[in-house]
């Protein structure tokens, strides 16, 4: 009644040792953009390493959906995002201000006054709204018409939330440059 | 193009090679200022977002997919070895044939009925779906659509039937129908779904099964006989 698809059952066909080669391919070339994601997503170093886990988990389980492996990259990106939603709707964690976010992971702390760290705090700041579409932008590498599709909104409002995300760290990261200028005289 | 739409695509994909992006780019120092200034952020914020990622994670994840592959393995063998013995057992009782399969169906179609009146909102809802968003998440449940199921007012997954699925709403003639996509929920037969309000039947699939639901007064069968031609499970 429902006409299978050849090409998938070939694949499974081909057996294990295909299919875990497949996978190591993709863990070992996507696994660190997957992690970036899913750590400026939750802003929480456990909660994203918890997260990569569960989506590396649900892809092997999953693996044979992958039709195309040029697609991976979003295919596990959604797959990050549900498993993101799910989690804020199982615990739904209090909002993390600023100064609660978990970025001593990234090797600069406050005290070198970097620039970089300023620059991290600003983006954790951003709304999820506008965080996520440059995320996606900036990590996934994709463009807005494949951001539009992972967000399930219109292209243009993707573009819209670009436009606002990057305008709103200029204007902040211009205001710091402003500061400094001033201080030193 | 004009200023204002140059600004607006700059702030939004600062790497636009679209050639009049770039001929309004170089049309003046200042626009090229702006850019080269926008890049210099983009720099910054790339370089901001490249944190490092826990080199115990993927041993963590590598060790996870192995004891998922082992318990996949066994859980195999111990199937076959239950196969064998029921194999066994149904020679034995051949005479005596005992009526599961409603039993099943019956709370298959009670799930489906429990899901839709828990989630009544959605035959209410106008998200205006298009095909390749439908196929988007089907895409995670392992099916695909050739051709458009027409109007599209809802798009979701959920927990259904013990297992994860995929919600849609369409819309029917006499209201709106839901269709499930129930991956690995497997029945043996079609299966009627049936109370005061609704109607519906549970098709069965080469790696799951669809639910198509409707008002009493709905005829499923065109619905039915498109999902039957264009559904297909990958």
């Amino acid at each position: 009644m429902f006409p299978g698809n050849k090409n998938a059952i070939t694949r499974v066909l081909l057996g294990m040792p295909n299919k875990q080669k497949r996978f190591d391919v993709l863990l070992n070339a996507l696994y660190a953009d997957v992690y970036r994601y899913a750590f400026w997503l939750c802003k929480n170093k456990p909660m994203a390493e918890d997260l990569v886990q569960e989506t590396y988990l649900r892809a092997w389980k999953n693996f044979q959906n992958l039709k195309d492996e040029k697609a991976a990259k979003a295919w596990l990106f959604t797959i990050v995002r549900r498993e993101n939603a799910r989690q804020y709707e199982r615990f739904q964690p209090e909002l993390l201000d600023a100064s609660e976010v978990s970025l001593v992971d990234t090797g600069i702390s406050p005290g070198d006054n970097s620039e970089y760290y300023l620059v991290q705090q600003h983006i954790a700041n951003l709304s999820i709204e506008f965080r996520e579409p440059l995320i996606l932008q900036l990590i996934g590498g994709f463009s807005a018409g494949e951001i539009s599709l992972i967000l399930d909104v219109n292209k243009n409002t993707v573009l819209t939330r670009l436009f606002r995300a990057r305008n709103k760290l200029r204007q902040l990261l211009l205001g710091k440059a402003v500061t400094k200028g001033v201080n030193n005289g | 193009m004009d200023d204002l739409e140059f600004r607006r695509r700059a702030y939004a994909e600062p790497d636009c090679l679209d050639q009049d992006f770039i001929e309004y780019k170089n049309s003046s120092l200042e626009n090229t200022k702006f850019i080269n200034e926008l890049q210099s952020l983009e720099d910054k914020l790339k370089l901001s977002l490249h944190i490092k990622a826990p080199q115990e994670l993927i041993e963590n994840i590598k060790l996870q997919q192995t004891l998922e592959s082992h318990q996949a393995s066994r859980k195999n063998i111990q199937l076959w070895s239950i196969a064998a013995s029921i194999f066994i057992a149904v020679l034995v009782v051949l005479n005596y044939p005992i009526h599961t399969t409603e039993l099943s169906s019956e709370g298959l179609s009670n799930s489906v009925l429990e899901h839709i009146y828990h989630e009544l909102d959605h035959l209410h809802e106008h998200q205006n779906r298009s095909l390749a968003q439908v196929n988007h998440l089907l895409a995670e449940f392992g099916g695909n659509i050739s051709q458009g199921l027409g109007q599209v007012n809802y798009l979701g997954s959920c927990d259904i039937a013990n297992t994860q699925g995929v919600h849609i709403v369409v819309q029917g003639e006499a209201g709106p129908i839901t269709v499930m996509v129930l991956p690995e929920v497997n029945v043996r037969s079609q299966q009627v779904i049936r109370d005061k309000r609704f109607k519906g039947i549970i098709v069965p699939g080469k790696k799951g099964s669809i639910a198509i639901v409707g008002e009493k007064s709905e005829s499923l069968q065109a619905l039915k006989d498109e999902l039957a031609v264009q559904f297909h499970w990958i």
